[in-house]
């Protein structure tokens, strides 16, 4: 039945397949964190269940209603779209719910469920990011008509977003600059980019500690905690990093503690210790539940998803596509990257987490959009495959 | 297309990228895994290190022959705080109302002082801030409901992990010395066992398992793995009966306590089986007070005086050497060697019967003995040892000494010693000791073993059950038996213990009086004279169910076995058979009160003090309380904190009307009565706040 199902849906079958694997899966670890979710915030373990199911259905509905439309729809769209997550972020600056001191959520009244809008912001510059490299492909050496309309909108989006949320913010930037790279930009722009980035964050943080009553920058001493941290020798005898950095070593004990087959679903003890694990901390539950056999799955999982886009983007003919599918498929490799380097204690710890996985709303809702519009592509393109199979014979004696 | 080309080229170096970053992140997670890598670019390795603890078992419980508690594991908790966790908007929200539920739980510290800790415990970023140590579980629960605990560790800092078990008897001093405890050895001290907690100690504790702890960034911390499951301690089944142990403890409370005695003893034991079924031991401390200080009953041997009698007529009887129906000439004194002998008050009974020169306790019968065996000594010695006297019990506890009796060639024995033995001097043996040879004459002459164990069980299975352990099949012909049987009998109906037959039931038994040595192996200095009173029999006199040895030291000579032991000896078994014999039906008999203090109404406590020490009627106030609650114990009655709210309805059940009247209208609250004698109802409930019902009524039902 699912078989026939999957069959029915346009697009490719291997990521359908994955993606359904993935969302599934979410469920069963929403399961596994339901008790601690309980005695650490409360409410009733069917409380969370329903949540989370309910963001499934409205993710994999998103997902289908995507479906219904050509790649071209949203190559039109994606001005106003970026328009409006511009204006939420906005919104967002001045009205956002404050969770862990950040303010980066929407509230949506009637439904009660919380919004990130940088989760839609990244996806909108994605397909405007798309539009404006194939419309200005040919102009891009020039600075004034080319590179510097491509750049404004990300340096829109990236900047609404620092303030609260510093690594979403650099992560939306290096996303946008291997857009950029493969959009065929040339080098020299893409280092002036840089160092003139490096000149301004410097610039902000100078000001910012010059000027503390501003509060320009309100995160400004986590980063630096967790940066100072991490990477100072000296911090490490200090009892404050260890306190501080207690959810770093706790991921890394979970990985320890999952050892090749892993405690078992439920298992686990990272979430009784780290109160994020759910989200920020999900490679690390994952492994001490899953064991190393659960991480190669995983990983194999994305890189086989990764892949099939990589395809599709290749095989796309238009700028608008190739940037999109990439631009979606980097999008959820660099989070799920970053999620386990954090876990690894490789990074710094900062809130990504793991696409399809991992419980949260807008981000789940987010992804299986942006999967939809890759099979959109996808869809194009195998229906031309097989229209062109049928006209084979005629085409290759043309070009013959 | 070039341009495509060099895209596609692009896109393909992204893609391996990626893809070398995640198989990194493998390797990573597998270095972890490995060998606890925790930094892939720094050649240190520090393994996360990991140790192996014991995983210590709930000890197991000592229990009466009905299963209920007299020894048992009790949790408490040391409850600290974490004031640096809870959210600022949470920690102002709710931070009033936990220092209130806090002073309310614990009103030695006042919310406000509560509040300032944790204010400053918050500003000092203190992450470990003690708020209360050793609190009982359901404090801890009450604890954790509080707002701002509710919230739980990671939110509200409750932090409740520091767990201690402590022994506890819910019954107090009784039985603590028989129940005993134990101590490891630690550093110079070697390990301590008393009683039969510390002889079945390794039942017990049963077997700790071992679990993992790893150390983690806030220290060492358990992480689950459990290496060996550990056994569940076991629980001690004893052979005592609480309630026979209650009458007995009290009784020998209030006979040392009128007699101002140094010491005594209590022992209950099955006739048949050997089973103790009441230990109690109370000795004077530097208070004045009594208290289970020492285990007389079992680890101090005495010269049993005038109870050894029984022993002596044995063996003159099995020896063929008299007739009970023989007659002798008392008289008030006798000399041995010059030694002098002499009857009790100077005593004259003229010419007498050997039974009774027994009833009435005459030390004739050292005449007797002395001169029955005067030419073979040996052969007396031999006789008694046939008894099994010269040898210990072989108790399940430890702490029996061997009892001392001489035989001719040894350097204590002398000419006079037989004279000496028959009456129960130059001989010592524990009060146990003494009660089992009367037991066995009790049983048909079978002696069986003391035992305090009946079995041990863990979790739902029986472990091992105690059989009775006989000693002695028989240690006397049947006709020796029948005689002394009457002669015991005898001393309840003729002799020393004549009035304290109880009107219900014969008892048999045989009072005796001995002056006891002192420290230094004297018969007291001059001034300070101990004596020993003991009073050791079985009842009912048909088919004995129990046997019963009290045993009394006191300074100066005035305390006698019949009076002073007997009396307690009645009690004991009086209250047996009131409530335990099977054979008695319905006998319309008072109950006796196991408390002789009065009832003692709650209310004011200035007033009650007065009355209850013009009264002499020992009482503690608990803390410098205005209005107070009265609970009765065993000794004393004592005066618990009344709860009563300024600004909420008093409790006033079991209050008296003019105490009543004056707190509920000092609340504000108007007062109807109804009846008289106690409030035994109040029409608004306790704690309700006053100002809802200023003005209106309130119905107290008195009765």
């Amino acid at each position: 039945m699912i078989k026939s199902f999957i069959n029915r849906l346009k697009g490719d079958r291997v990521i359908w397949i994955i993606t359904l694997v993935f969302v599934v899966f979410s469920l069963l670890s929403v399961y596994s964190f339901v008790p601690i979710l309980v005695k650490i915030e409360g409410g009733t373990p069917f409380k969370y269940l329903t949540k989370h199911a309910l963001y499934v259905a409205i993710s994999i509905s998103a997902m289908l209603f995507v479906l219904r439309f050509q790649p071209i729809f949203f190559n039109r769209i994606s001005g106003f779209l970026f328009w409006l997550s511009v204006g939420l972020l906005i919104y967002t600056f001045f009205f956002g719910q404050k969770v862990n001191g950040a303010g980066r959520w929407i509230s949506i009244p009637i439904v009660s469920l919380t919004f990130q809008a940088s989760d839609l912001a990244k996806l909108a510059l994605i397909l405007y990011l798309g539009k404006l490299l194939e419309k200005k492909q040919s102009l891009l050496n020039s600075w004034k008509e080319g590179f510097i309309p491509v750049l404004v909108p990300i340096v829109i989006t990236c900047g609404l977003i620092v303030k609260d949320n510093f690594s979403t913010s650099a992560l939306v930037f290096m996303i946008s600059v291997i857009l950029l790279f493969v959009g065929n930009v040339p080098f020299g722009k893409l280092f002036t980019l840089f160092a003139g980035i490096v000149l301004m964050a410097a610039f902000a943080v100078l000001l910012h500690k010059s000027f503390p009553s501003l509060n320009l920058l309100p995160r400004y001493e986590t980063w630096e905690n967790r940066l100072f941290n991490r990477y100072s020798d000296q911090a490490v005898n200090d009892e404050n990093y260890v306190i501080n950095n207690a959810q770093a070593k706790n991921a890394e004990l979970g990985i320890y503690n999952g050892g090749i087959f892993g405690q078992g679903p439920g298992d686990g003890k990272v979430k009784e210790f780290i109160p994020e694990a759910y989200a920020d901390f999900y490679y690390a539950s994952f492994v001490e539940e899953f064991g190393l056999i659960g991480a190669v799955f995983l990983i194999l999982f994305y890189l086989i998803l990764f892949l099939r886009m990589i395809r599709i983007s290749i095989k796309a003919e238009k700028m608008f596509e190739k940037i999109t599918v990439l631009g979606i498929g980097v999008t959820m490799m660099s989070q799920a990257l970053i999620n386990m380097l954090v876990c690894t204690g490789v990074f710094p710890v900062t809130g990504q987490n793991m696409p399809l996985l991992a419980m949260g709303g807008s981000a789940m809702i987010m992804t299986c959009v942006g999967i939809g519009i890759v099979q959109c592509v996808a869809a194009k393109y195998s229906d031309k495959k097989s229209k062109d199979a049928e006209a084979v014979p005629a085409e290759n004696m043309a070009v013959a | 297309m070039s341009n495509t080309k060099a895209t596609r080229t692009k896109i393909i170096f992204v893609y391996v990228v990626f893809a070398a970053a995640m198989l990194f992140v493998l390797v990573k997670t597998t270095m972890i895994q490995s060998q606890g890598v925790t930094k892939v670019f720094t050649a240190e390795d520090g393994k996360i290190p990991m140790r192996t603890v014991l995983r210590p078992t709930r000890l197991g419980d000592i229990l009466d022959e009905n299963k209920t508690p007299l020894v048992t594991s009790v949790s408490k908790f040391d409850i600290y705080m974490d004031p640096t966790v809870p959210k600022q908007e949470d920690f102002d929200r709710y931070l009033p109302d936990l220092c209130k539920g806090l002073s309310k739980l614990f009103p030695d510290v006042s919310a406000k002082e509560f509040e300032i800790r944790i204010r400053r415990g918050r500003a000092k970023k203190s992450r470990y801030l003690l708020i209360r140590k050793k609190v009982s579980n359901a404090e801890r629960k009450l604890m954790s409901e509080l707002p701002l605990f509710n919230l739980g560790r990671f939110k509200g800092g409750f932090i409740d992990t520091e767990e201690e078990t402590i022994r506890k008897r819910p019954h107090g001093e009784m039985l603590k010395r028989t129940l005993g405890y134990y101590q490891p050895a630690t550093g110079r001290q070697k390990e301590l066992r008393v009683g039969i907690e510390g002889s079945f100690y390794e039942y017990l504790a049963g077997e700790p398992g071992q679990e993992i702890e790893q150390r983690l960034s806030t220290g060492w911390k358990k992480t689950g793995k459990i290496v060996k499951e550990g056994i569940e301690g076991a629980s001690i089944v004893t052979s005592f009966d609480k309630e026979i142990q209650e009458v007995a403890h009290n009784e020998l409370y209030n006979q040392l306590v009128n007699h101002n005695a140094i010491s005594g003893s209590v022992i209950v034991m099955d006739v048949k089986t050997g089973f103790v079924k009441a230990v109690a031991n109370l000795s004077k401390s530097g208070d004045g007070n009594y208290y289970e200080l020492y285990n007389h009953a079992i680890g101090t041997k005495e010269v049993p005086g005038s109870t050894f009698k029984l022993a002596s007529l044995m063996a003159a009887l099995e020896d063929g050497k008299i007739d009970l129906e023989d007659t002798v000439q008392a008289a008030p004194e006798y000399s041995f060697y010059g030694v002098k002998m002499t009857e009790a008050k100077g005593h004259n009974y003229g010419r007498i019967t050997i039974k009774q020169a027994f009833e009435k306790s005459s030390n004739v019968i050292g005449k007797i003995i002395f001169n029955a065996y005067k030419d073979n000594p040996k052969q007396f010695v031999d006789r008694l040892k046939s008894f099994g006297l010269n040898l210990p019990l072989g108790l399940d506890i430890q702490g029996e000494p061997v009892p001392t009796m001489y035989q001719p060639g040894d350097k204590s024995w002398w000419a006079g010693s037989l004279a000496w033995m028959a009456v129960g001097y130059d001989v010592q043996m524990t009060p146990l000791q003494t009660l089992a040879f009367y037991n066995a004459v009790a049983n048909n002459g079978t002696m069986v073993k003391p035992q305090f164990v009946k079995e041990i069980i863990r979790g739902n299975d029986v472990e091992k059950v105690f059989e009775p352990v006989i000693i002695k099949e028989k240690i006397c012909s049947g006709k020796t038996l029948k005689l002394l049987q009457d002669c015991l009998y005898g001393v309840m109906k003729e002799g020393t213990g004549k009035y304290l037959t109880s009107s219900y039931f014969d008892i048999a038994g045989k009072t005796g009086t001995a002056k006891v040595l002192n420290a230094d192996n004297r018969y007291g200095n001059k001034g300070e004279e101990r004596y020993m009173a003991s009073f050791v029999g079985y009842f009912p006199v048909e088919n004995p169910i129990y046997s019963c040895i009290v045993s009394i030291t006191a300074n100066g000579d005035n305390i006698y076995g019949a009076t002073v032991s007997g009396r307690v000896f009645s009690a004991i078994a009086n209250k047996v058979y009131a409530s335990r014999l099977q054979y008695h039906q319905a006998v319309n008999e008072t109950k006796e009160t196991e408390v002789n203090l009065p009832l003692v109404k709650s209310g004011y406590s200035k007033d009650i003090s007065t009355i209850l020490s013009y009264l002499n009627i020992p009482y503690e106030l608990n803390q410098n309380e205005e209005w107070v609650v009265s609970r009765p114990t065993l000794s004393k009655v004592m005066l618990h904190q009344k709860l009563i709210g300024k600004e909420l309805v008093p409790n006033v059940i079991g209050m008296t009307a003019k105490d009543a009247v004056y707190l509920m209208e000092s609340a504000g609250i108007y007062v109807r009565l109804k009846g008289y004698g106690i409030v035994r109802e109040q029409s608004i409930p306790a704690g309700e706040p006053a100002g809802k019902y200023t003005g209106s009524p309130i119905v107290l039902t008195l009765r």
